[in-house]
């Protein structure tokens, strides 16, 4: 066989890369080539040597390798004595990788390798080294590959990163690898989120670093790939879109081992796909919480609040405890939002939304679910009276004035509270049902969801409806309330009251339909119909008496100040009516939501001439300093005081009274309804007065009547 | 009835200290052959080992059990044969039964089966049972595999090298089924097995030899195998592998369709691997498709190797019989073996009919004991342990 020499070592070669390419792998493939190799040199030895250290060996058994005894056979090859094998020759060659190799084969006996033997062997390191680095780069895309699946099938961040350690663990060839993550609350940690080969004792050590530490520090500081040669090791930047978060670190497992460019190139890879995968995940975090956020409050939006609702619904029927559901409204948000603009109401909604985060457990759920509504979980409670206590901790801290837009705004909120319910959808629209019904009761206040409240909001529903279409319709009338010199009786002035006839229910007083109105915007008419209505009337009746006529104002009119004051002014103009025989009554509270506002508003209807009066005075919270700014000429003593009177207290009244005298108002009281409370508040210096004791608002054609016929300039005593 | 030949040695203290006796037996009923054959071999105190060749003619749990009534518990492999080799030469549908023993001797013996497709790993699991002789001086791995397996017997002999390395020198054959070419039998302690690995790992205070030669000469220039996929072979030289085989060589027509007349041409024409030196490594060539003109041989034939034609005569053989004696005594250092046991290929029985003759006369007066093969095993150097029509001869010192 001999004369085919030439071609013997030929074949031998093709021979070894048909045989090595056929392995799965690269671990396989050494194996493999190391044994044929033994085969076709006869050699009872070959040998992979690495980095100092022996990568795979067909001659000894598994536990009697010498290793340290092939390692420095490798350095120096002369003829040797192996354990096993006796006195043997030994070749070796070369391996052309990053780190220093050599492939070693040893035989038995005198027999030395030829050249062409040595050649053949060469010719078979350069095979390995190349079947090798093909299996590896198809090893890496592999794992990359894999790790692109698990990024695109939203594996969760903590399993990807595992992965890419793992993966750099097999393919960079690392002892141990790590990945750590800059700590979001204090970036000057590091934090250990994933690792391999990290002895328990030091991973709990360094479970936190110091940031800047080591080669990871390195590399996050200089966002770039950093290699160390001894010890052998590299690092290696993990950015979330595109800004350094964290770092790869990767330690060679012994001595002698060098990290060349293809493990260099395959960690960059692999911390690529870890920043690929935490932007990914950062994204979908994002848009997660977009889906499932206002984004204006950065609150639950509805679809998560009902969400967490129907889990705590699911949690309330497994244990005993109980939820409840606030439905919150801001009262007359719309106002804001108009007269200050929509970036002041965004402004407004969100310094809402954090005072009532503000207000209650970190456990519970507030959420926005548009507009001005906002609705509040509140899970483990105790019963209705712990729930009313959060819904009253709610509205006082809404009590306080926003500064919104560079000014102080008082805003009020009314709550409905639902506390068990079938569903999810059934618990948010009782909580909704008897948030109306707070509304309804003067707003700023909560009330509890009970059965009856369906009907009312049927109701409310056709009163709204019919509200709509009430001047169109002509049924809007007006009643007129003497108001009179307590002295003498003698009748000074009217206050306008307006009355809905409706077709079916009658006779319906304000307080069922002027909330209503503020609310769907018919206020604005409705208020120039009172004016313009009322101004007609009392013109007329100035014929027989210089009435005086006062309309109350709502609040809602007092926020668009342009508007208001080209109502007053037609309506006088129309009736001809003197602009000092006009009151306009505005409530203290409605004086009091938008101090700034109120001043201009009141300042542009002054310029109009007419009067101004603070109707309900003492309810709400003036302080002097406001009345002093307001341009107001009447004060209005609340029902309530006049009350007080037959009682005996007669502190309120006084100090209101003085106030008045002070301030140079005129103090008129209302709801007078007894000759003694006449008397007393005489004496207390209080000069007009209204109420039932002189009359009760009467239709216009009863008051015409009544000034006409008798000619009555003072109202008869009463009992 | 039957041939006694048990035989001892009777050397002094060494004698007392290890010794090998063969009995034969050629008994129809399998339970007395067994049992004389047992006893003809049991020649001194203190058994180690049994090693069984026998014709799978026998009802082989019977023949166990006849076995057992002389060796009891005592550790003990085998396997159906296509001929049993005895002192007095080759015999058919017999059985031989080979004992070891003495305090000289340690052995230790594993079986793996179900594994026609794992002989590696067979050859791993069969190697840890060189652990229990680690102690002793020298060693071998006496393995006998199913000559049927369809896979690289060469795997083998990996297997085992992968577990022992070059310390451990492997013999042993492929048990054969009298040319039947069906089933083969594979024997351990009490158990009948097939499609199995059994191995004896034996330790002893004197020195062990194995030869191993085939005397074949590669005829002309060597061919290209240029496709193959493991153990076939597509094409040689580009052309259908068959017809390249068959006409290099002039074969009779009939060997180009009949299986029976290509095994007949095919044993004794077989093909040589190139190897660096030596004789190289022979295999016969079988498995004939006639519909996709391939061939197959007992290992994997790479392709971009190599192939000779090999021819041989009966002289050539011969010298190689002595030269494998040769080699096997020669580790004993002149002195004379307790006795011999060859793992001859059934291809050489036509060829060289005196070659048990010759083993038997290098024994010098020892016992002899082996068996015709359907593959042989002998890993001395390098790596390369499985060949075909070649004579491997065990000396134990």
């Amino acid at each position: 066989m001999h004369e085919r020499a030439e071609s013997w070592s030929t074949h031998q070669l093709t021979e070894f890369l048909a045989l090595v390419s056929s392995f799965a792998d690269a671990r396989a493939a050494t194996r493999g080539a190391v044994e044929h190799a033994a085969e076709v040199l006869d050699a009872e030895v070959v040998a992979v040597i690495r980095g100092g250290a022996v990568d795979a060996a067909i001659g000894y058994p598994a536990d009697a390798l010498p290793e340290t005894e092939l390692v420095a056979l490798a350095d120096d090859p002369q003829r040797a004595h192996l354990e096993g094998l006796g006195d043997c020759r030994v070749a070796v060659v070369r391996l052309e990788t990053d780190e220093p190799g050599h492939l070693l084969a040893a035989r038995a006996g005198s027999e030395e390798f030829t050249r062409e033997e040595l050649d053949l062997l060469l010719g078979m390191a350069r095979v390995l080294v190349m079947t090798v680095r093909m299996f590896q780069r198809q090893r890496l895309l592999e794992r990359l590959s894999g790790l692109q699946r698990m990024i695109v099938r939203r594996a969760e961040p903590p399993d990807v990163l595992h992965a890419v350690v793992a993966g750099a663990a097999e393919l960079v060839g690392g002892a141990i690898v790590s990945l750590r993550l800059l700590d979001p609350e204090d970036p000057a940690a590091a934090v250990l989120m994933a690792s391999i080969g990290l002895d328990p004792e030091v991973q709990a050590q360094t479970e936190r670093m110091p940031a800047d530490a080591g080669l990871g520090g390195r590399a996050m500081r200089e966002d770039r790939l950093i290699v160390s040669e001894t010890p052998a090791a590299m690092a290696a930047p993990v950015r979330e879109e595109g800004r350094v978060i964290g770092t790869i670190v990767v330690t060679a497992p012994r001595a002698g081992r060098r990290y060349g460019a293809d493990d260099q190139e395959a960690l960059l890879a692999f911390a690529e796909h870890a920043s690929l995968a935490l932007t990914d995940a950062r994204m979908v975090r994002d848009a997660l919480h977009q889906a499932f956020h206002d984004p204006l409050t950065d609150l639950p939006n509805r679809a998560l609040f009902l969400d967490r609702l129907d889990l705590g619904l699911s949690r309330v029927q497994r244990s005993k405890s109980k939820l409840a559901v606030l439905f919150l409204d801001i009262d007359r948000f719309k106002f804001v939002n108009d007269s200050l603009g929509h970036a002041a109401g965004d402004e407004l909604l969100r310094e809402v939304a954090a005072r009532l985060v503000a207000s209650i457990r970190p456990g519970d759920t507030a959420a926005r679910f548009g507009g001005d509504e906002f609705a509040i979980l509140l899970e483990d409670v105790e019963g209705i009276a712990a729930v009313e206590h959060v819904a009253l901790r709610i509205l006082r801290a809404l009590r306080a004035p926003f500064s919104v837009a560079g000014r102080d705004v008082f805003v009020s909120a009314s709550i409905g509270i639902a506390m068990e319910a079938a569903s999810a959808g059934d618990m948010i629209r009782d909580a909704d049902l008897a948030m109306y019904r707070a509304k309804a009761e003067g707003k700023g206040c909560h009330a509890v969801f009970e059965p009856a409240m369906h009907v009312a909001v049927v109701e409310r529903a056709d009163l709204e409806a019919d509200l709509q279409r009430v001047i169109e319709r002509d049924q809007l009338v007006l009643h007129y309330q003497p108001i009179v010199a307590l002295g003498n009786r003698a009748i000074i002035g009217v206050e306008a009251l307006v009355r809905w006839r409706h077709p079916t229910r009658g006779l319906v007083a304000p307080e069922a339909f002027i909330p209503l109105a503020e609310e769907t915007q018919v206020m604005a008419e409705l208020g120039r119909w009172i004016l313009t209505e009322g101004c007609r009337e009392v013109a007329a009746w100035r014929g027989l008496r210089p009435l005086r006529l006062s309309v109350n104002l709502s609040a809602m009119q007092l926020h668009s100040a342009d508007v208001l004051a080209g109502h007053v002014a037609a309506a006088l103009a129309e009736s001809g009516l003197p602009p000092e025989a006009l009151v306009l009554e505005i409530t203290e509270t409605a004086l009091m939501r938008d101090v700034t506002e109120t001043i201009s508003c009141l300042r542009a209807l002054k310029k109009l001439g007419v009067l101004l009066a603070v109707d309900d005075f003492g309810t709400g919270y003036s302080s002097l300093d406001y009345l002093r700014r307001f341009p107001i000429d009447i004060l209005k003593i609340d029902k309530a005081f006049v009350d007080d009177l037959g009682a005996g207290d007669a502190t309120l009244a006084q100090a209101i009274i003085d106030l008045g005298e002070s301030f140079d108002l005129q103090v008129i009281a209302e709801g007078v309804e007894h000759e003694s409370q006449r008397q007393r508040l005489l004496e207390l210096g209080c000069s007009h007065g209204q109420g039932f004791y002189f009359s009760r608002p009467m239709p216009a054609c009863e008051f015409g009547a009544l000034l006409s016929a008798a000619g009555a300039v003072q109202l008869p005593s009463r009992r | 009835m039957g041939d006694h030949a048990g035989n001892g040695n009777g050397n002094g203290d060494a004698a007392q200290a290890r010794w090998l006796g063969v009995g034969r037996s050629a008994d129809p009923d399998a339970r007395r052959a067994g049992a004389e054959a047992a006893a003809g071999a049991l020649t001194g105190a203190d058994p180690k080992l049994v090693v069984v060749f026998c014709s799978d003619a026998y009802e082989l749990p019977e023949l166990l059990a006849g076995i057992r009534e002389h060796t009891a518990a005592v550790p003990l492999i085998g396997c159906s044969t296509a001929g049993e080799i005895a002192d007095g030469g080759p015999g058919d549908h017999g059985v031989v039964v080979t004992v070891l023993g003495g305090r000289g001797f340690q052995a230790a013996t594993r079986a793996s089966f179900g594994g026609a497709l794992r002989l590696r790993a067979a050859g791993a699991s069969v190697a840890q049972a060189a652990h229990a002789v680690a102690g002793c001086e020298h060693r071998v791995l006496l393995m006998l595999s199913d000559g049927l397996a369809p896979d690289d017997q060469q795997d083998l002999v990996r297997g085992a090298y992968g577990v022992l390395g070059a310390a451990v020198p492997l013999v042993g054959g492929l048990a054969g089924d009298d040319m039947k070419m069906v089933r083969t039998f594979q024997l351990h302690n009490e158990r009948v097995l097939y499609d199995a690995v059994v191995g004896a790992a034996i330790g002893s205070d004197a020195p062990i030899g194995i030869g191993v030669r085939h005397g074949w000469q590669p005829v002309g220039e060597p061919m290209v195998v240029t496709h193959s996929a493991g153990n076939r072979v597509y094409t040689l030289d580009g052309r259908p592998a068959l017809d390249a085989y068959l006409d290099r060589l002039g074969a009779p027509p009939e060997a180009h369709r009949e299986p029976a007349a290509f095994r007949q041409f095919a044993l004794t024409h077989p093909l040589g691997l190139s190897r660096r030196r030596g004789e190289g490594q022979v295999r016969v060539v079988g498995g004939p498709d006639f519909e996709e003109r391939s061939l197959s041989c007992a290992s994997q034939i790479p392709a971009g190797g190599l192939a000779w034609l090999m021819r041989g005569d009966g002289a050539s053989a011969l010298a190689a019989t002595d030269a494998a004696c040769a080699d096997a005594l020669a580790p004993l250092g002149g002195r004379a073996p307790i006795g011999m046991i060859a793992f001859d290929c059934i291809g050489r029985r036509g060829v060289v009919a005196e070659e048990i003759d010759r083993v038997a006369a290098s024994a010098a007066g020892a016992p002899v004991a082996g068996f015709y093969t359907y593959g042989e095993i002998a890993r001395t150097r390098g790596l390369a342990g499985f060949h075909n029509q070649t004579l491997v001869v065990l000396a134990l010192g």
